[in-house]
């Protein structure tokens, strides 16, 4: 990664002012939501996992369309390959994803709103949702940004809905088997939240399992935008 | 032959219709190849495959080339960055050393005369100085191959002639669209009509010029000379001259006590 890049994609990003609305709604959605004391740990963490994924959709798509065509062919020819670029903005929205998610889990502990004294597998599990939730986030962000569509907006309503199945997965399935192979290619969101029971939190075999297909997929839809990007070039 | 850069058999089709077709063409270390066509004939669509901007959808481009420098005919204008602040964030991205930057980066500055807007933001800036800065940050990165689409559009006749010298004088080889006959006749040995394919060699009367560096007292003693695109460094003059009066000027300036510090031919 060049570092340099990271530089102007970072200053470029908060010169353009587009961060000021996901993380003022984000920061201000933690500080409303712990307004209460006394919350169950894993439960109350869901919700704010939740919330990273639909707020690092909206950052990555905003950083994904901070440059006009006439920049980006500039940068694509500065940097040593087109991959840096692409890495550049991950990179980027992954700084951000850190620093939301180190509110959403250190807020809590620090104005003591759980009922319980978090434990260390409590505050690891709840980092492993977030980071996931968030890379979640960044790869619909960026899949919807690199995608050929015909307008703006229908990227951000396809974004929007596949946020919306991918949350509501859980419920379709148990409606009706036959979508647990139609909705495999969203997001695994629900073999996070399976884990984040506030009853004996256990981690066992099941757990591996699901966080081994987590990081699976994650490294594929990865992968599956490299290639989109390269082919949209 | 080996080529710096080469493209085999380029197509280009954009949304079903044909831009490109079978276009080939080959940038040795002397290339200065003009790209002529009518408007939408895929003059910059041509650039922007060479440049690795965008893929051919048939044949390809090979060679060694490692850094191409490319100018786009128009510079972004939303740019949220500071003039100096951009060249030396860009120019960083091949890893170069922040102090050889900033010792070129003065170097160009300077010949473009871009001073008082260092610290100017880009969209503040006039077309012309935003064309500047697209070419400065093209000749910063130290390119194999430079690609220019119209390089001049904006730009001053005085900047213009400064950049046509400039390339004169780098030797870097240039793959460049342009309308301005200054460019096409100063620089142009070989021209490529896209819509043909064919490229001819730009026959016009060649004057070789020499680029001469004089130590003098006074500015005076150049005065009435014929010379071109003269510059002052404190007592140090840079001027262009005709190769078949190079001799006779630097008689009178032998015979002015003036110091010849270099004499350079320039192709």
């Amino acid at each position: 990664m060049v570092w340099g890049f990271f530089r102007y994609q970072f200053s470029s990003y908060v010169r353009s002012l587009t961060f000021i609305p996901p993380l003022t709604l984000f920061i201000g959605w933690i500080i409303l939501f712990y307004t209460y004391s006394g919350v169950p740990i894993m439960s109350s963490y869901a919700v704010t996992c939740i919330s990273l994924y639909l707020v690092m959709t909206w950052v990555a798509m905003s950083v994904f369309s901070l440059e006009g065509e006439s920049e980006k062919n500039l940068l694509f020819v500065q940097l040593p390959s087109k991959r840096d670029y692409l890495w550049g903005k991950w990179v980027v929205c992954l700084l951000i994803a850190s620093i939301l998610g180190i509110i959403a889990i250190v807020y809590p502990l620090l104005i003591n709103s759980f009922r319980e004294t978090p434990q260390l597998v409590h505050i690891s599990q709840a980092i492993y949702g977030h980071l996931f939730f968030a890379v979640f986030g960044i790869i619909v962000g960026s899949f919807f940004s690199n995608i050929k569509m015909e307008s703006k907006k229908f990227a951000w309503l396809s974004a929007m809905l596949v946020i919306a199945i991918s949350i509501a997965q859980e419920g379709i399935i148990e409606k009706a088997a036959i979508f647990k192979w139609i909705l495999l290619p969203f997001p695994p969101v629900s073999q996070i939240l399976l884990h984040f029971t506030d009853e004996a939190l256990f981690i066992g075999k099941g757990f591996w399992m699901d966080a081994a297909w987590v990081v699976c997929y994650s490294f594929f839809y990865f992968l599956i935008i490299t290639r989109m990007f390269y082919r949209r070039g | 032959m080996s080529f710096i850069l080469e493209a085999v058999q380029v197509s280009k089709e954009i949304d079903g219709r044909q831009i490109l077709q079978n276009i080939s063409l080959g940038c040795s270390s002397d290339t200065r190849l003009l790209i002529r066509g009518k408007n939408g004939s895929g003059k910059s669509t041509l650039l922007k495959i060479l440049a690795g901007i965008t893929e051919p959808s048939s044949g390809k481009v090979k060679g060694s080339a490692q850094k191409i420098g490319y100018v786009p005919e128009h510079f972004p204008e939303s740019l949220r960055f500071a003039v100096k602040e951009y060249l030396l964030l860009t120019s960083s991205f091949q890893g170069a050393s922040r102090a050889s930057i900033e010792n070129e980066l003065a170097k160009y500055i300077k010949l473009f005369g871009l001073e008082p807007f260092l610290h100017t933001s880009l969209k503040a800036c006039s077309k012309g100085t935003r064309q500047k800065v697209g070419i400065i940050q093209a000749l910063l990165t130290k390119p194999d191959l430079l690609l220019l689409d119209e390089p001049l559009t904006g730009l001053d006749a005085e900047s213009q002639q400064v950049f046509i010298q400039l390339l004169k004088e780098e030797q870097i080889p240039i793959v460049f669209t342009s309308h301005e006959d200054t460019l096409v006749t100063n620089l142009a040995k070989e021209i490529l009509q896209i819509e043909t394919g064919e490229i001819t060699l730009q026959t016009r009367n060649i004057v070789p010029e020499k680029r001469i560096r004089v130590e003098c007292r006074m500015r005076e003693e150049l005065k009435g000379l014929p010379v071109s695109q003269l510059h002052y460094d404190g007592n140090i003059a840079v001027f262009t001259v005709a190769g078949n009066l190079s001799d006779q000027v630097l008689r009178e300036l032998l015979q002015k006590n003036c110091s010849i510090l270099e004499v350079r031919e320039l192709k």
